[in-house]
C-alpha cells in the first residue's frame, strides 16, 4: 500500500509505532472535509451578513480599535493590517469562503487550507473580541491540514493523480489532533477544580450545566420547554467534569477509548442542538471525525 | 541494514512536529508548575501562541458561572431631554418563546465583551456596593474605551440611517439589560423582569477633562456619570 506525504524525522526514541507506522489517508481527508465545511457554514452564517460591521472603516473593529492586538505591542501578525475599505472585506469573506469549499472538495487542498488559514489568522487581531474558542480549533486544524498530505484521498487532487481511496499517510498530523484534543479537554477539567472559601465551584457542586441551559444569553430554545429536569443537568455536570478532566486516561486506556468518545461526541451533539455557541461543537465534534474507521466504511463499500 | 539518510524536508518537518509538542504541552501544563521555569516558559509559549496565532486557552464556563444573562442596550438621548433606546439583536424579545440562531453570534460576542461587570452586578448589588462597581467598570471601561466608543458610534450611525430625519443625539448611553436566571426550584419557573441599568457613556464632541477618558461610567452613590482617569 502506497504512504503519501512526509514522514518527518524524530530521534529513536520516539519512533515508536503510534507516531510512524502509516495510517488510512482517508482519516485524514474525513477530518479536511469536516473543516472545509465546517468553515463554509461558519463563513457563510456569522461573517458574511455582519463584515461591515466588523472589519474596515466605520466598523467594530480594526487597528485602531484594538492597538493592543497589533505589532510591535504583539507578535501578532495580519495581511489585512492596512486595509480599510468594507467591500474589500466583504470580498475576503467569500474568498475566505471559496477556499473552505474547495478545501472540503479537495482541489489543491494544501493551498485552500493555507489560504483559508491565513485570512483566519489575519482577522482575528483585527477584530478579537468578536472571536472565541471555536476560532482557536478552527485555525489550529488548518495549520494542520496546510502542512499534512490533506488531500491524498476522497479530494479532486486524488481523482486527478489516479490515486486509489486506501492509500496511507503518516500518521503525525492525527496523533497532533489527538494531542491538541486531550489538552483542551483535561485543561478543560483542570480549570473547573474550584474551591472558593471553603466552598465547592459550580462544577463539584453539580450546578453548572443548569446555569448555562437556563441562561439566555446561550440556551438556544427557552429552558421551560427543554426537556431536562435538574436531577439531569446534575448529572450531566458531573459527567462532563469527570469526561474532561480524565480524558487522557480514558484514551489511553482501551476499554474506556470507545465509550468515552461516544459520551464527549453526544456531549457536543447535544450543545449543537440545545446551545447557541455560534459553530463551537462544530469545531470540536471536528476533533472527533478523524478517530472514525471510515477505511472501513471504504472497504465494506468497494466489496459492495 | 543502515537507516536512510533523513531528507531536510524530513528534519525540518521533524523539528517542527517536536517544537509543536513541546509548545502544546507547556502552555497548557505549564499551570502546574510554579517559580521562574514558569514563567520562562509562559514568555516563550505567548510569543509562539501570538505568532501562530495558536492561543491554549480552553477554560469555557469555569472556574464558575455567571447566573446573569446580559444584553446591551443603546439609549440616544438629546437636549430636549426625549431618549430613544435600541436593544442588541441578539436579545429576544420573549424570553419563553425564541429560537436563538448563529447570525448575530460575532457581534453578541463583542457587546459580552464590553459589558462584562455586569455580570457580578444587578441594580440592587450596584446600589448596596457602588464603590466595587465603579472600580469594576471603570477597569473595563479603561481597557475597552475604544471599542465602547466604536460600538456606540456604530449603533447610532446605523440608529441615523433608519432614521434619517432625526436629528443626531447628543448622548449615547451603553445600557445593560440584566436577566437573573431563576432558582431550579422556583415554582412556576419564570423570568422576573430585566434589570436596565446604565454602564456607561459617550457624548459625540464632548472633550473630557485632562487625564480622563471620553467615556463616563455610571456611579449608583451619585446617580450620574463620572469620568474615568486614564490610569488607575
Amino acid at each position: 500500500m502506497s504512504v503519501v506525504g512526509t514522514q518527518p524525522w524524530l530521534p529513536s526514541r520516539l519512533r515508536v509505532p503510534w507516531l510512524v507506522d502509516p495510517v488510512p489517508a482517508v482519516r485524514l481527508a474525513a477530518l479536511r472535509v469536516a473543516v472545509g465545511l465546517t468553515l463554509l457554514g461558519d463563513v457563510l452564517v456569522t461573517y458574511v451578513p455582519h463584515m461591515r460591521d466588523l472589519y474596515g472603516r466605520g466598523s467594530l473593529g480594526g487597528r485602531a480599535i484594538f492597538p493592543e492586538w497589533s505589532p510591535p505591542a504583539r507578535a501578532t501578525w495580519s495581511l489585512f493590517a492596512h486595509v480599510d475599505s468594507p467591500g474589500a472585506f466583504q470580498a475576503i469573506a467569500w474568498v475566505w469562503a471559496l477556499a473552505a469549499l474547495l478545501l472540503a472538495l479537495g482541489v489543491a487542498s494544501q493551498l485552500s487550507a493555507a489560504v483559508a488559514w491565513a485570512i483566519t489568522v489575519s482577522l482575528l487581531p483585527l477584530n478579537p473580541a468578536a472571536h472565541y474558542a471555536g476560532d482557536m480549533i478552527c485555525i489550529i486544524l488548518l495549520s494542520i491540514l496546510m502542512t499534512s498530505p490533506s488531500g491524498a484521498a476522497w479530494s479532486f487532487d486524488a481523482w486527478r493523480a489516479k490515486r486509489s481511496a486506501d492509500v496511507q499517510v503518516p500518521p503525525w498530523a492525527l496523533r497532533l489532533v489527538m494531542l491538541q484534543m486531550a489538552l483542551v479537554y483535561f485543561s478543560n477539567g483542570l480549570h473547573k477544580i474550584t474551591f472558593e472559601h471553603g466552598r465547592a465551584g459550580d462544577w463539584l457542586r453539580g450546578d453548572a450545566v443548569y446555569a448555562v441551559v437556563a441562561n439566555l444569553n446561550w440556551a438556544r430554545f427557552p429552558y421551560p420547554s427543554q426537556p431536562m429536569p435538574y436531577f439531569a443537568t446534575e448529572l450531566l455536570t458531573w459527567t462532563v467534569f469527570a469526561f474532561e478532566l480524565g480524558f487522557p486516561i480514558w484514551m489511553l486506556v482501551k476499554k474506556t477509548r470507545v465509550p468515552a468518545l461516544f459520551v464527549g461526541a453526544s456531549f457536543h451533539l447535544g450543545l449543537l442542538v440545545f446551545m447557541q455557541l455560534g459553530f463551537f461543537p462544530a469545531w470540536m465534534l471536528c476533533l472527533y471525525v478523524p478517530l472514525v474507521p471510515w477505511e472501513r466504511a471504504a472497504s465494506w463499500r468497494r466489496k459492495t | 541494514m543502515p537507516e536512510p539518510r533523513a531528507s531536510v524536508r524530513q528534519i525540518l518537518l521533524g523539528a517542527v512536529l517536536l517544537w509543536q509538542v513541546f509548545f502544546l504541552l507547556t502552555a497548557n501544563l505549564a499551570t502546574l508548575v510554579d517559580g521562574p521555569l514558569r514563567g520562562g516558559l509562559d514568555a516563550v509559549d505567548h510569543l509562539w501562541a501570538e505568532a501562530a496565532c495558536q492561543h491554549q486557552v480552553w477554560g469555557q464556563y469555569s472556574p464558575n458561572i455567571t447566573r446573569h444573562a446580559i444584553f446591551a442596550a443603546v439609549e440616544f438621548r438629546w437636549p430636549d431631554g426625549s431618549s430613544v433606546e435600541v436593544r442588541s439583536d441578539a436579545e429576544e424579545r420573549d424570553p419563553f418563546d425564541y429560537v436563538q440562531d448563529a447570525t448575530p453570534y460575532r457581534v453578541a460576542l463583542y457587546e459580552g465583551d464590553l459589558i462584562r461587570p455586569l455580570w457580578d452586578f444587578t441594580a440592587e448589588t450596584m446600589k448596596a456596593r457602588p464603590g466595587a462597581f465603579v472600580a469594576e467598570a471603570s477597569e473595563r471601561v479603561r481597557s475597552r474605551q475604544k471599542p465602547i466608543v466604536a460600538y456606540l458610534d456604530w449603533q447610532r450611525r446605523r440608529f441615523l440611517e433608519r432614521h434619517p430625519r432625526v436629528t443626531p443625539p447628543s448622548e449615547c448611553v451603553l445600557r445593560v439589560h440584566v436577566w437573573v436566571v431563576p432558582p431550579h426550584d422556583r415554582r412556576p419557573w419564570t423570568w422576573p423582569p430585566p434589570d436596565d441599568v446604565p454602564l456607561a457613556r459617550w457624548r459625540p464632541g464632548v472633550v473630557a477633562p485632562q487625564g480622563d477618558l471620553d467615556v463616563e461610567v455610571w456611579d449608583p452613590a451619585k446617580e450620574d456619570f463620572v469620568f474615568v482617569t486614564e490610569k488607575p
